[in-house]
């Protein structure tokens, strides 16, 4: 593997930790505040790409394993969908914010807005999990390379 | 009923995302589940039809929400797309056997359904380019899914080609957003000035012609078709009836006919947009496929023709109706959805057939039988619904003064039979992969396909005229009846 530059390793090792709060941040705030599960998703993403891109992806691999990340973008997914169909069941249309009486939408308020912050964590979820894969996989798939050998060994790890 | 309608997109949509999760065990899950959720959805669809409603999603009003709508010509899509899907999971169930990763493929599988069902009920432009895009990603990877070097190359170049092609939806999306400041298609068609006998405005013509380029694509429409005989040749046999019997349906034809008539409405110019790609699909497709070696190949050359019948249709229809000339718009219209239908279901059952066919040209009895239904039906020998058909379309031709235009048509449609007769030793055509005796399931799946070939052969009888091809018609040629839908919600305009 190409050795980084020690200043890259160890910059991003620091600058990770904040980007994925960060990305906390825009998801649980996304019903107060500009953001939400999908822009949060991808910022959670992104803390572990660039640990991608400093450290390879073995590091990557090793911290958010191939499988795990595959069970965040279904299970995100799975809560949406249960989201939605329990506002079909219990409210009375697909998506409907059947939590709205028990958490009123109030200003500034985390609890508040009924399903949408649920929502939010679902989406933020799944898009963690998918935009990571979708980037581990484009890393692992090379001209003239095996992706299979390369995905194999990161299955080991 | 339409409360039910949610349910075409979110049962496949749960079944796609819970099946990942559990990829070795059990065994058989996958197959029950796809098969379950298929057989609901067919259920639920038959319920629906002859039913027309909005439904919108969270109790959202129509200007800001998203919602999904019902009429006559998304109903019997969805009925096609839903009697496609059960047929081609229950085939697919004893056809699987030999490839790894069976979990997947349901997933894949189920994600394509949702995706299909979303456009066809979608009630906005923007959700239907989304909705497109999920089912035709997952069949770009359903294509190659045997993972053999062919099936790679056509699924790669299916996907290159598509992904760009998509690009031509979205910028027409856009171009209407920047016009309209919406994507609703009942506030686009309150909006968009029908442009008549007069050329519509420059932009119009524009965002028409993305997106007949973009879906014109999907449904395989010459000169846009390159994909499609790679793809269907080598897809494994109940993906290849998929593609062709709900895929290019429901995502291309159905896709570009709801939004050139009921978005940017009625115009001289937008049906020559139709007309010109559904002549040469009808033409090209026709001279092709008998110097195709390969009887997929073939098939799929002969669907191409098919989809030419369709968007000719469809295009005299939009002409004759800015003429005047009702009566022959009315039966033009009706004829192209009778045979987009007639089309989705003998094509599909043909691929079907051929995967059952064992040993290669061998074909088991039932293999066999389905096979001559569906082959009869697209090379259109009466009583077959595909003769009723290209009748209708030939004569509403003839009708409407385009007497060059319906000979082209008559002859075509006399060609097919011939150039199907003389393959008669091939069909149904031997399998690209796998292939066994005729098992139960494949036989269930068979025996579906072929009673709603049959089954549509007895619409055009009077007493069933009105059930399926007069909401139909109405639905393509009165754009109004859709923007109607508007009324209860139409308050505020942003």
């Amino acid at each position: 593997m190409m050795t980084r530059s020690l200043i890259v390793q160890r910059i991003s090792r620091w600058l990770a930790p904040f980007i994925f709060i960060y990305g906390l941040q825009v998801i649980l705030y996304g019903h107060l505040s500009p953001g939400g599960g999908f822009p949060g998703g991808v910022i959670l993403a992104s803390a572990f790409i660039l640990i991608l891109i400093s450290r390879g992806k073995e590091e990557a691999g090793r911290r958010l394993p191939l499988s795990r990340a595959g069970r965040f973008d279904n299970t995100g997914a799975l809560v949406f969908l249960a989201v939605g169909l329990l506002g079909f069941v219990l409210g009375g249309s697909f998506l409907a914010n059947f939590l709205q009486r028990l958490f009123p939408g109030r200003p500034f308020s985390l609890l508040s807005s009924g399903t949408i912050p649920v929502n939010n964590l679902a989406i933020g979820l799944k898009i963690w999990g998918g935009i990571f894969l979708a980037v581990l996989f484009l890393s692992v798939l090379r001209v003239g390379g095996d992706p299979d050998r390369g995905l194999k060994t990161m299955e080991e790890e | 009923m339409t409360a039910l309608l949610p349910l075409m997109v979110a049962l496949p949509l749960g079944a796609a995302f819970v099946l990942p999760l559990f990829p070795r065990r059990p065994r058989r899950a996958g197959d029950l589940l796809a098969g379950l959720i298929s057989g609901v959805l067919l259920v639920l669809a038959v319920i629906l039809s002859g039913r027309f409603g909005i439904y919108e999603i969270g109790g959202w009003r129509m200007p800001m929400g998203i919602n999904l709508a019902l009429d006559g010509l998304s109903a019997p899509v969805l009925l096609l797309a839903a009697a496609v899907g059960l047929a081609a999971v229950l085939f697919s169930s004893a056809y699987l056997d030999t490839y790894a990763g069976r979990n997947r493929y349901w997933a894949l599988l189920m994600l394509m359904t949702a995706g299909i069902n979303g456009t066809i009920l979608s009630g906005d432009i923007f959700n239907r380019f989304v909705f497109v895009e999920i089912a035709v990603i997952s069949s770009y990877i359903l294509v190659g899914f045997s993972g053999r070097g062919r099936a790679l190359a056509a699924a790669i170049r299916y996907g290159l080609l598509g992904a760009g092609a998509a690009n031509f939806t979205l910028l027409g999306v856009a171009v209407l957003y920047a016009l309209h400041g919406t994507v609703n298609v009942a506030h686009l068609a309150g909006s968009v000035p029908a442009a008549g006998t007069s050329v519509p405005g420059p932009e119009i013509l524009f965002a028409a012609l993305l997106m007949v380029i973009g879906f014109g694509y999907k449904s395989a429409a010459a000169p846009l078709h390159v994909w499609q005989p790679d793809a269907l040749a080598a897809a494994p046999a109940p993906v290849a009836a998929f593609l062709a019997g709900a895929l290019i349906p429901a995502a291309g034809v159905y896709a570009l006919a709801r939004t050139l008539f009921t978005v940017f409405g009625h115009a001289e110019a937008l049906g020559w947009m139709l007309l010109f790609p559904g002549l040469l699909s009808m033409l090209f497709g026709a001279l092709t496929a008998p110097r195709r070696k390969d009887p997929r190949a073939f098939l799929s050359y002969q669907g191409i023709s098919q989809v030419g019948y369709v968007l000719t249709g469809l295009g005299a229809a939009m002409v004759l109706a800015v003429r005047g000339e009702e009566r022959a718009a009315g039966l033009a219209a009706a004829g192209a959805v009778f045979h987009l239908l007639n089309y989705g279901g003998a094509a599909a059952l043909l691929f079907l057939a051929g995967g059952a066919a064992a040993p290669p040209g061998k074909p088991s009895r039932w293999s066999r039988l389905a096979g001559m239904a569906g082959a009869g039906s697209i090379a259109g020998i009466p009583p077959l619904g595909g003769f009723s058909s290209k009748l209708m379309i030939v004569a509403a031709l003839w009708l409407g003064g385009f007497p060059l235009l319906a000979a082209a048509a008559a002859v075509t449609a006399v060609l097919a039979p011939v150039s199907f007769y003389r393959r008669r030793d091939e069909f149904p055509p031997p399998p690209a992969g796998p292939a066994g005796r005729t098992p139960p399931a494949m036989a269930a799946g068979l025996i579906l396909l072929t009673t709603l070939v049959l089954g549509l052969s007895l619409a055009p009888l009077p007493g069933l005229r009105g059930r399926l091809l007069g909401p139909a018609r109405a639905a393509v040629l009165d754009r109004e009846a859709y923007a109607a839908y508007l009324e209860p919600g139409e308050e505020e305009r942003p």
